[in-house]
């Protein structure tokens, strides 16, 4: 390494130290907090999700369908319950999330949402060309754009990768491979304490994918999708407001 | 929402542009004349390319990406000593030729290169880039529309920009082979002038050298569902400069 490139990083360097009192660190997104017994602010297991479905049409438009999906009655926040954040639990429900997006039941479209519940966010991709990056190939799908005004993430951790087999619509009978992410949004401010009334943070985040090329011979090409969300405070549903489960039937 | 992305869209490029390389060289904006200086061209910038390496991308209906590379010139691709220079008010009309023969909807002429991806291109020849995005939902950033379609990375191990320049964004009409309705894709091509440095000294004649050019290509993307928001899309190419640049 040359002796030029060497104090640039060690200039970017120092640069990162001068902002860490205002950006504080970008964690990962892999994080574990909910199984992280060392988290004990962070035991909070969403009870609804918000689900992102994208695909590509042939006209090249991007379709976003969203939905918000809460476990058991829409219409009682205080009657949701946990969902289990078990990865055979997690993969059922985008399963069945991207089977009712393909239908077209979306509630909107799009991204730059307003998130109000601590919850799952679900991203999966209808494209058997288009994969998320994973952690198992140490990228990570959704990286946090400090640069473009994001806030570091403080709030998004207990993301799991997965490859959902879905219908091929183009071999009937057959199955394709979808790629998805599941990340935890924990409602957090910084100092890891929830969002408090009022409170509103803004993320930039960029999705980054690996594009597989019409010629099988080539490699792949990273291609970047850069939504925003907002996470806006205080979180709804605390769990002081959900109703004890129902005791068991007497004998 | 919307607007405040843009802006920061705006500023994550500004701030590239801001941004110096190893050397501590500033890292030029593309749409910089220097050829096309309004006075007549900057001193050491007033070589006129005798080609242009072309890049045809499209999604086909996998979802996958078609990247065909192509070589034009004018005059016999295989006798450099006849061709001709191109001039820049020339290269949007040659560009819409090119688009069209990239659809391959007939024999090509330049026929497509067996390159097939935006990673480590390698360019040896003072010239023309242009990349076209055949795709009517999928269009390039503008400076027209206040935003840059190209911007380079000066990241560790990369160049910062000293030369590339001229940079035109072109929308190209051309017709819908499914609608046969003519509709509106973009391109855009600047120059490379091959300079070794900030000082636009050239690559000298040994031993030869190359330099690293990353880089990235914003567009916007229509969504399916009618609305007047898009969302960007990124791709982040790199590119080789390998001087000495052959002649012509």
């Amino acid at each position: 390494m040359s002796l030029a490139i060497t104090t640039f990083i060690e200039a970017l360097a120092d640069r990162e130290q001068q902002l860490l009192p205002e950006t504080a660190v970008d964690a990962p997104i892999y994080e574990f907090r909910l199984k992280d017994p060392q988290k004990e602010k962070f035991k909070y297991t969403p009870r609804c999700v918000y689900f992102y479905y994208l695909r590509l049409e042939a006209s090249g438009a991007l379709t976003i369908w969203k939905h918000f999906w809460p476990n058991v009655d829409p219409n009682n926040s205080k009657k949701w319950l946990p969902i289990n954040n078990n990865r055979s639990n997690l993969k059922k429900i985008i399963t069945e999330r991207a089977t009712f997006a393909r239908k077209g039941q979306g509630q909107g479209f799009g991204f730059g949402d307003t998130w109000k519940h601590k919850s799952y966010i679900m991203i999966f991709i209808d494209e058997k060309a288009w994969t998320l990056h994973k952690e198992d190939h140490d990228k990570a799908p959704v990286v946090f754009n400090i640069s473009q005004g994001s806030k570091p993430n403080h709030s998004f951790f207990d993301a799991e990768d997965f490859v959902i087999d879905m219908p091929d619509p183009d071999n009937i009978g057959q199955t394709m491979q979808c790629s998805a992410v599941s990340i935890v949004n924990h409602m957090k401010k910084e100092d890891e304490e929830d969002l408090a009334s009022g409170d509103s943070e803004f993320f930039h985040f960029d999705l980054f994918f690996e594009v597989a090329p019409s010629n099988g011979t080539a490699s792949s090409m990273t291609v970047i999708i850069d939504p925003t969300g907002t996470n806006q405070g205080p979180p709804e549903d605390p769990p002081g407001l959900i109703d004890p489960p129902a005791p068991p039937p007497q004998p | 929402m919307l607007e405040a992305r843009e802006s920061q869209i705006q500023e994550l490029v500004a701030e590239e542009l801001a941004a110096t390389g190893a050397s501590g060289a500033p890292n030029h904006d593309i749409y910089e004349a220097r050829l096309t200086a309004p006075g007549g061209p900057a001193p050491g910038f007033d070589y006129v390319p005798y080609c242009i390496y072309f890049y045809y991308v499209r999604v086909d209906n996998s979802g996958k990406l078609r990247i065909d590379h192509y070589f034009d010139c004018d005059g016999p691709s295989d006798d450099p000593t006849q061709w001709q220079p191109i001039p820049y008010a020339a290269v949007p009309g040659r560009l819409r030729n090119l688009a069209l023969n990239g659809r391959r909807l007939a024999p090509t002429s330049p026929a497509p290169l067996p390159d097939h991806n935006f990673d480590n291109i390698v360019w040896s020849r003072r010239s023309y880039i242009a990349f076209f995005f055949d795709e009517v939902n999928w269009q390039f950033h503008t400076r027209g529309g206040g935003r840059s379609a190209v911007a380079f990375k000066p990241r560790p191990g990369a160049h910062p920009n000293h030369t590339f320049f001229d940079a035109q964004d072109v929308p190209l009409v051309l017709p819908n082979n499914f609608t046969g309705i003519d509709d509106t894709r973009s391109a855009i091509f600047f120059v490379n002038h091959m300079k070794k440095n900030e000082n636009g000294n050239d690559f000298p004649p040994t031993p030869p050298e190359s330099q690293l050019f990353e880089f990235e290509m914003f567009l916007k993307v229509q969504f399916a569902e009618t609305s007047p928001n898009t969302l960007t899309v990124i791709f982040d190419p790199t590119g080789t400069n390998q001087g000495p640049p052959e002649t012509p």
